[in-house]
């Protein structure tokens, strides 16, 4: 029975080996949604219309509301206008292990970590200066976040 | 009897086999939850009949695990407009029946479902979009005023009913009454 599906992306590059098509696929996809989503905070943040957008980097409107509404395979050159339309910025490349990413050990407050599942133990987390999590989401001392689907 | 809650409800089927709980990957913020049917788990979790569709249902789950880290999502709320949108409501709207859109490659997929609460969304089935697939064992939706599209719907509501007999999804105005961190397209 799978209660809970968690992926550890440390288990991704952990042997020399090939790395299966599907686990693939799937850091491709994360990176998109990444990079879609730094860009539309920026644009959140920024509270400029679409309009307006659209005007500084002369892009069709509609092509705006399409770019914004979901992650996409955006080319490098559209990465590049966006950033510098929304927010007067380059991207400036950087990359992080996915060996040794530190789990988060909070999850909602009112799921219970299923049964069968082996949890791991709870490291309380200082709370952050700018702390964003709300009260449901702060780590409680019986929770853990889990490994591996069950 | 005692009156349970429908998170209450959502922990007694995930206890039960019923559900399963999409968690983050690690080291990402659990800030949403989504509870999938077994079908779905299937689908994200294989074993999958050939490379291609193990491609498809990785990139699936990413955008799935978008929803759960608590990133910012725009919404629908009006059927038929708004194709753009990472998930929308679709007709009749006060069904409460949401798509999640996975367009990305071909086929497109939509995952159909409805919040049980604020950033609680339980999806219950998988759709391609435009073109059949075999592996999905579904039809593909095509136009949005399809049967497809309308019997998609009926049997989310169908499922749902079979879950939660006691409870309906939440109703709301507004891209906040159902996530937050969502606006509209």
């Amino acid at each position: 029975m799978t209660t809970l599906l968690t992926h550890s992306l440390s288990e991704v590059v952990a042997t020399s080996g090939p790395i299966p098509e599907g686990k693939l696929a799937y850091l491709q996809e994360r990176q998109r949604n990444n990079l879609y989503s730094f860009i539309l905070k920026k644009f959140l943040e920024r509270g400029i219309s679409k309009a307006d957008l659209a005007r500084r980097i002369n892009y069709d409107p509609a092509r705006i509301t399409r770019l914004l509404g979901a992650p996409g395979n955006w080319t490098l050159d559209t990465i590049s206008d966006l950033l510098v339309g929304v927010a007067g910025e380059e991207l400036v490349p950087a990359s992080r292990s996915l060996q040794n990413i530190s789990p988060q050990n909070y999850m909602p407050e009112w799921l219970r970590p299923p049964e069968d599942t082996q949890l791991r133990p709870l490291r309380e987390q200082p709370p952050r200066a700018d702390s964003f999590l709300q009260k449901k989401d702060r780590p409680r001392p019986d929770s853990g976040i889990l490994d591996r689907a069950a | 009897m005692t009156y349970m809650s429908i998170l209450d409800e959502i922990n007694k089927r995930v206890a039960d086999g019923s559900l399963s709980i999409l968690g983050p990957a690690q080291g990402d913020p659990f800030k949403r939850t989504l509870a999938l049917t077994p079908g779905l788990v299937g689908l994200l979790t294989g074993p999958w009949p050939d490379l291609i569709i193990e491609r498809r249902c990785g990139k699936l789950r990413a955008d799935l695990e978008y929803f759960v880290k608590g990133e910012p999502i725009a919404m629908s709320l009006t059927p038929y407009e708004h194709k753009t949108a990472f998930m929308g409501r679709l007709d009749k709207p006060q069904d409460e029946v949401w798509d999640i859109r996975s367009r990305d490659p071909d086929p497109g997929l939509r995952v159909f479902g409805r919040y049980a609460a604020l950033d609680v969304f339980v999806a219950m089935i998988c759709a391609p979009r435009s073109v059949e697939q075999a592996w999905l064992q579904r039809r593909a939706l095509k136009e949005g005023t399809s049967l497809e599209w309308h019997f998609a719907i009926l049997e989310c509501q169908e499922i749902w009913k079979s879950l939660f007999p006691n409870h309906e999804p939440i109703h709301g105005d507004a891209p906040s009454d159902y996530a937050t961190n969502a606006f509209l397209v």
